[in-house]
């Protein structure tokens, strides 16, 4: 695998919506540096033809629905007292539509 | 007497008999907590107030049979109690008080044990040193010039150092179990599913599991007996009866078979810490137990790291993509919505966890998918299969915790990462996480003072033999009251 390109890992870092300075990318392209040269042994060494992604450990189906049922939610002056800012009982923040 | 470094038995029997009320020991261990928190920085907060009003309503009431009445105890900060600051040991969270209670500090409570204080972790349970809370280093109290491990440092730390018997903690891939090794204390990692993780801040959930620190493991089969149970507010809790297990742990071992794995364990590259393992296990052997070294396939067992390392930072990126501070977290005002999230976010995570996250989210970019994240999907898998075809002759495998005792802060990254002692030695425990399987770890041997353990692991759902095994060997060791 070739080598990441800082300018790859900045708009990588900026898609997640965090920056970092020039020194931390630094470090991080070396972290990528061993990680990728593992992940290309690993791609040699190990065969993994037909076998199926394991994605939880194991194999069962969960339900995902509850039954629907009124349960009592919070307060909104509880669920509120987190944000930053509230203004007659929601959450302000910058005008997003220009 | 000091009560607080006795087994959960003994510290009730006391309450039972009178000889200490429930005040005096939260009083303990909070006077105890504020001492540790000057050497080794184990708490975020010491929540002094709450823990002595409930002590003293306790105090008004019989000691019922449950052990954990009136027990102090110490939660990871990673846990969501309600009206009690919980962050996650990050900047982006520190000033998040929640308002409702994870499903496992609500069963823990129910059984009327109470909280002292929430523990520092690394930041968002992401590293494995205790170097990374935003509110400093946890250093171990068994040498302060040493770290303590992680990701759950600080509520080891406490019960190393005999503030709490027991703390809870969580393990996504050896959390629990290699601070346990490092501090000399007992570290239990149940079955993925057994125990809800509602209101556990998720890293990764397919990893992620609620597990605790005990001084012993009838403690931890206690703990487990509480804890364990469907619940519906965890879509990937399992929908079973709920197990008591603690009763019938009688430490039998004679006639079980366990399996070593010969190309880890003989990664261990200083010889005397070889050689207290190796008399350790010619003991198991006295004791009836059959002990092989088995040959496993060295190329597939390289790969753990890797396929930790893509899972695990490929979910958490995914994860913590809500943490943007407007609903709730520490939020940074800038020039519009957009500059305030990035803001929030540069100023909220630290290097490390900015790190993964950007790991995490190119191995999920398209055209990274198939050769990383699903081949380390299907990776897992081949481990898994392999481990359940060892635990189909085996009763369980039984490896060193780790490769030596606790490092010393001085020694900083002076490790190589790509050696065969660093990718299986100190990282084979995330297979645990990997198959979801019941895995403890108890103190074992001493080199130059100071403790590591031995780590038991056994087939999904079969927590009591786990904690059986661990009891039988914990008894010849010769373990902690």
């Amino acid at each position: 695998m070739e080598k990441i390109s800082i300018e790859k890992l900045k708009e990588l870092a900026l898609n997640l919506k965090f920056d970092m300075d020039e020194k931390q990318y630094q470090t991080l392209q070396d972290e990528f540096d061993i990680m990728l040269r593992q992940m290309e042994a690993i791609n040699k060494t190990v065969d993994t033809t037909n076998v199926e992604p394991m994605s939880f450990p194991f194999d069962v189906c969960f339900s995902y629905l509850r039954d629907d049922e009124i349960v009592e939610e919070s307060p909104r002056d509880e669920i509120l007292r987190n944000a930053n800012k509230v203004v007659e009982g929601q959450i302000q923040i910058h005008k997003v539509v220009e | 007497m000091d009560y607080l470094n006795q087994s959960l038995e003994t510290i009730h029997q006391a309450l039972k008999d009178k000889k200490v009320t429930v005040t005096e020991l939260v009083k303990e261990a909070i006077n105890k907590a504020k001492k540790l928190q000057e050497t080794c920085n184990a708490f975020v907060t010491i929540d002094e107030d709450n823990a002595l009003n409930q002590a003293k309503e306790l105090d008004n009431k019989e000691v019922t049979d449950n052990l954990l009445f009136g027990i102090p105890m110490a939660i990871k900060d990673n846990y969501s109690t309600k009206d009690v600051l919980s962050t996650g040991s990050s900047n982006i969270l520190n000033n998040y008080v929640p308002i409702f209670e994870s499903q496992a500090t609500s069963l823990l409570k129910d059984a009327n044990a109470i909280s002292i204080g929430k523990t520092v972790l690394d930041e968002l349970a992401m590293g494995g040193s205790g170097l990374t809370g935003h509110t400093g280093v946890v250093k171990n109290p068994l040498d302060t010039n040493r770290l303590i491990g992680g990701s759950s440092a600080g509520s080891c730390a406490a019960v190393v150092a005999g503030v709490i018997p027991f703390a809870l903690g969580s393990d996504t891939g050896d959390s629990v179990r290699k601070p346990a090794s490092l501090g000399g204390i007992v570290g239990f990692k149940p079955t993925w599913g057994r125990i809800s993780r509602y209101g556990l801040y998720p890293f990764a959930p397919s990893l992620d599991t609620v597990a605790f620190f005990t001084r012993n493991v009838k403690d931890s089969a206690y703990i487990f007996d509480v804890l364990n149970g469907y619940d519906n507010k965890d879509m990937t809790c399992f929908n079973l009866e709920k197990e008591i297990v603690y009763d019938s742990i009688n430490g039998t071992i004679k006639g079980k078979k366990i399996a070593v794995l010969k190309e880890i364990y003989e990664t261990i590259s200083n010889p005397e810490i070889k050689k207290e393992f190796d008399e350790f296990f010619e003991n198991v052997k006295k004791q009836g137990v059959q002990v092989d070294l088995i040959s496993i396939d060295k190329k597939l067992y390289d790969t753990i790291y890797s396929t930790y390392m893509i899972l695990s930072c490929s979910e958490a990126t995914s994860n913590n993509a809500n943490l943007d501070g407007i609903n709730f977290g520490n939020y940074v005002e800038a020039n519009g919505v957009d500059a305030s999230v990035i803001a929030t976010r540069s100023k909220g995570f630290s290097e490390l966890i900015k790190r993964r996250f950007v790991i995490g989210s190119y191995i999920l970019s398209k055209e990274n998918q198939e050769k990383l994240f699903i081949k380390a999907k299907k990776l897992r898998r081949l481990i898994v299969e392999d481990v359940n075809r060892i635990l189909d002759s085996y009763d369980a495998i039984v490896l060193p915790a780790s490769g030596n005792v606790a490092p010393l802060f001085k020694q900083g990254n002076d490790v190589d990462r790509l050696s065969d002692e660093y990718l299986l030695l100190e990282n084979h425990m995330a297979i645990g996480n990997f198959g979801g399987f019941p895995s403890i770890t108890i103190p074992c041997i001493k080199y130059q003072g100071l403790p590591i353990g031995i780590n038991i692991t056994g087939k999904a759902f079969k927590d009591k033999d786990v904690l059986n095994l661990a009891y039988g060997l914990e008894s010849m060791i010769g373990g902690k009251k």
